[in-house]
């Protein structure tokens, strides 16, 4: 079925080719046009915002408008009337070709100062999104590629579109007969076989642009989903080429990275330390498995879900933890600060406020959570015995 | 520097293991083999030597080194000479054009990207932490595996890349990442090779520019979880066993069942190799060759089974094949809630369908427009595998669901599918149809695929007259016609 689908397209291709290829060479300008202005709008709204409210689906129309670039281009320059193509697109590439330098060297102006400053920069600022900018620009390259000189195009043909040399001998003969004056030796030249096959071959190239077309399409979005993730992590690389373990660790893990330090810096090395359960808001400070990562070899313990559980009598030391989440209505209303208990303590040492040093040290205290001090803190309790 | 040294030992290891189990081939596909068998059946053997002497250390694993490329490099001293001599002979650019050399330099930059950030960051993701690169550490600091296993929290994956961290680091190094990196440029020779061998070389880079930029794949490479390293192993496994169903050459059977094996060295979760078997099985006894299933199967379990006994000899629950099977089984038995049910459709179709769904629906035009060759070349076999998967994906999901409290974790279901992209673009790449598109049979003898293999291309082969040989020759010799 699919091949005789397939038969059928190529069939009706070999027909009315002249009709398709002159209605695809006078569409595409305007395609071109439309492309860009939705790009455009895009950029300074958000990304689908043409499609929401003028059902014109950015990413589609300009892989639409590509194929439909090539296709033009490709069968003119078969049929050798590209001279006539470029100067019937005349205005469109001249104004093309000197929007390119600014817009090239605004998208990289655009791109450091985001880089420069923080993500988002530029959107709080000028209200332009720089990943979008991508598209005005493959637009705007597009059709200068496109109008080069015949070695590109050429180029394009035998290496991208593996078109070739008899291909493209064959496809230019058939130009030749079906342009012929003469309507009997026309009538014989397009139904003689040699003539026919050329006319698929001319359907295969339409199909492999289809295909290249939809490879840098795939390729574009496996490069748009990596960019902010390639954009995070080489900034900081290049900001800080010669940074250390501690400060990499505290690009990653932010304040847990700090607290975990500073607790590895105020217990002994065979403490016994119990921690907060692993419920919200203490994901990771009550992750056993990955609290021990960095207080090795320090004993752990805890009570994984119970937040009012009793405190292990086997442990010495307890977290004083506020809590990294975030609690929501779900949670009791007394979601934040553990442990819960009423302590006696040894001392109670806290944590100075965004570093990983040693703050005060309070000596012989019964610790209380709902004391007005333990709002926000973060510490470590040494349990008197 | 000695970190460099170690990794050579670890590749020459892999090497002259490639040469008894792969003997054909290409040099550059061989050197991505190699690392990953050799770091596979390395940190392997780490495991089973631990078992018998009851330490990890720099002595015990250089010994298995040493000992191992002596041992093998008696056996296939030869294979090593002429390895080098094709190595310098095919290492050359020259014979890519301008595009392909473009697309080469597009892989080397990601590739680069993932060595940077491998040598630049430290281990720092939550599952490293907390599990795999933990006990690397834990190893190098006690030698042993019994404080980790009081501390809780050990097993429920096998050691694979714990292992490999541990050698990172009884070398000295402190980035044990980089075998990732090296894992994604094994990764890209394989596949290169085997794509290589249906189609020509842009079609081939192209393919493996797509997989490489595969946002999960590439992301995957730069940090230490088990799923790139599975992946990698897996994905090799499905297709050299195509390759081997597809009859380019039987020797494939072999690194396919090893691989698998390894994989399962790597994770334990995923039952995928089950489908493997199955459709294996299947095969041969269709073809009435049923050593073939004997040798993958014992091979397979030879890899998998040392961990697993290992494992439920410490663990109280039961972690093996059939407890897993028969639990599975009586949960699809049970009560079957519709609106559980639909809770579980909807989280395949925003974290399954949603992130699969173009490759989906290309593998299945592909089979559509392949329909004719499928059956011509036996590439249902391999359809019959995706399928498979898929299908194992979602009840699999579904008997989760139903066993596990905390079943929805939308980040692992992606990372445990990230196999299906690179399965699906080389069914793509190597599809007949495709080929001759950009060649069409006029033009075919132009530009021949790499391995001309019978029934694939109508290629006109030059064989010479054999009608006066026996029946056995001639079949001998149009083998060797259709190898060369």
């Amino acid at each position: 079925m699919f091949k005789k689908a397939m038969k059928f397209c190529r069939d009706v291709w070999s027909k009315h080719q002249k009709v398709f290829l002159d209605i695809n060479y006078n569409l595409f300008p305007f395609l071109w046009m439309l492309a860009f202005f939705t790009s455009i709008l895009d950029l300074f709204t958000y990304e689908g915002f043409s499609f929401k409210h003028l059902f014109l689906p950015l990413q589609p129309l300009i892989y639409i408008t590509f194929v439909s670039g090539m296709v033009s281009r490709v069968f003119l320059e078969i049929s050798e009337s590209s001279d006539n193509y470029l100067s019937n697109y005349k205005t469109l590439l001249t104004v093309n070709r000197l929007a390119f330098l600014p817009m090239f060297f605004s998208s990289i102006l655009i791109n450091s100062l985001e880089f420069a400053n923080y993500p988002n920069y530029i959107f709080s600022t000028l209200h332009i999104h720089p990943d979008l900018i991508i598209w005005p620009m493959s637009l705007n390259i597009f059709l200068i590629i496109i109008s080069l000189r015949y070695t590109v195009i050429k180029w394009i043909l035998e290496e991208v579109l593996l078109v070739s040399t008899k291909e493209i001998e064959m496809l230019k003969s058939y130009h030749m007969s079906v342009e012929t004056p003469n309507k009997l030796s026309k009538s014989i030249l397009v139904q003689s076989e040699r003539v026919l096959r050329a006319s698929y071959v001319g359907f295969n190239i339409i199909l492999r642009i289809v295909i290249v077309v939809f490879v840098l399409w795939g390729f574009t979005k496996n490069v748009s989903n990596l960019y902010p993730w390639m954009f995070e992590r080489s900034s900081y690389m290049i900001k800080n080429p010669l940074a250390t373990y501690k400060e990499k660790m505290r690009y990653g893990w932010k304040d847990f990275y700090d607290y975990m330090t500073f607790v590895d810096q105020v217990t002994p090395e065979n403490a016994k330390i119990m921690l907060p359960p692993m419920i919200n808001p203490w994901w990771d400070v009550g992750g056993k498995g990955l609290v021990r990562y960095f207080l090795y070899p320090r004993e752990l313990m805890q009570d994984m879900e119970d937040v009012n559980a009793e405190i292990d009598l086997a442990a010495d030391y307890l977290l004083l933890t506020w809590g990294f989440g975030v609690c929501t209505e779900n949670d009791p209303p007394d979601c934040y600060g553990w442990p819960k208990k009423i302590v006696e303590a040894e001392w109670i040492v806290f944590k100075k406020e965004n570093s990983e040093e040693v703050g005060t040290k309070i000596e012989n205290i019964v610790y209380d959570h709902n004391d007005e001090i333990y709002q926000g803190a973060w510490g470590v309790i040494k349990i008197k015995k | 520097m000695i970190v460099i040294s170690g990794l050579l030992l670890t590749l020459f290891f892999g090497i002259l293991l490639s040469f008894l189990v792969v003997p054909t081939f290409k040099p550059l596909e061989r050197i991505g083999i190699s690392y990953v068998l050799g770091l596979g059946v390395q940190t392997f053997l780490m495991f089973l030597i631990y078992l018998v002497v009851g330490n990890y250390s720099l002595f015990n694993t250089l010994s298995i080194l040493i000992v191992g490329n002596f041992i093998l490099l008696l056996f296939s001293r030869k294979r090593l000479e002429s390895f080098f001599k094709d190595l310098k002979s095919n290492f050359t650019l020259n014979n890519f054009t301008l595009f392909q050399k473009i697309i080469l330099g597009l892989i080397a930059f990601f590739v680069l990207f993932s060595l940077i950030c491998t040598l630049y960051w430290p281990v720092s993701s939550w599952d490293s932490l907390v599990l795999y690169d933990w006990r690397a550490k834990l190893f190098v600091a006690t030698g042993g595996m019994e404080e980790g296993i009081r501390r809780g929290y050990f097993f429920g994956v096998p050691l694979m890349t714990s292992l490999a961290h541990t050698w990172i680091y009884f070398l000295g190094g402190n980035q044990p990442e980089i075998i990732y990196t090296l894992l994604l440029l094994s990764f890209i020779l394989m596949i290169y090779g085997s794509i290589r061998r249906y189609t020509c070389i842009t079609l081939s880079l192209i393919a493996v520019l797509m997989i490489t930029t595969y946002p999960e794949i590439l992301i995957h490479s730069t940090f230490s979880y088990t799923n790139f390293p599975y992946m990698v192993y897996f994905v090799m496994s499905t297709v050299y066993l195509y390759l081997f169903m597809n009859k380019v050459d039987k020797s494939y059977l072999f690194p396919s069942a090893i691989l698998l094996g390894l994989s399962s060295w790597i994770r334990t979760s995923e039952p995928f190799w089950i489908i493997n078997l199955i459709v294996l099985l299947v095969y041969s006894l269709i073809s009435k060759k049923l050593w073939q299933p004997v040798v993958y199967i014992s091979t397979f379990f030879l890899f998998r089974q040392p961990w697993v006994i290992y494992e439920n000899s410490r663990l109280s629950y039961d972690t093996t094949v059939t407890g897993k099977i028969t639990e599975g089984i009586q949960v699809l038995l049970g009560e079957v809630n519709l609106l559980h049910l639909q809770t579980v459709v909807k989280f395949l179709t925003s974290n399954f369908w949603s992130k699969l769904d173009i490759y989906l629906l290309l593998f299945i035009v592909f089979v559509i427009w392949e329909w004719t060759f499928l059956r011509k070349r036996g590439d249902y076999w391999y359809v019959m595998l995706i399928v498979g998967y898929v299908a194992l994906t979602v009840v699999g999901t579904y008997v989760f669901s139903l066993t596990f409290r905390d079943w929805q974790i939308g980040g692992s279901l992606v990372r445990m599918t990230m196999f299906f992209p690179p399965l699906i673009i080389f069914f793509i790449a190597v599809s007949r149809r495709l080929y001759e598109l950009f060649y069409p049979k006029e033009f075919l003898e132009q530009n021949p695929p790499l391995s001309n293999v019978a029934g694939k291309f109508d290629l006109p082969l030059k064989r010479k007259n054999t009608s006066h040989l026996s029946s056995g020759l001639r079949t001998r010799f149009s083998a060797k016609a259709d190898k060369k």
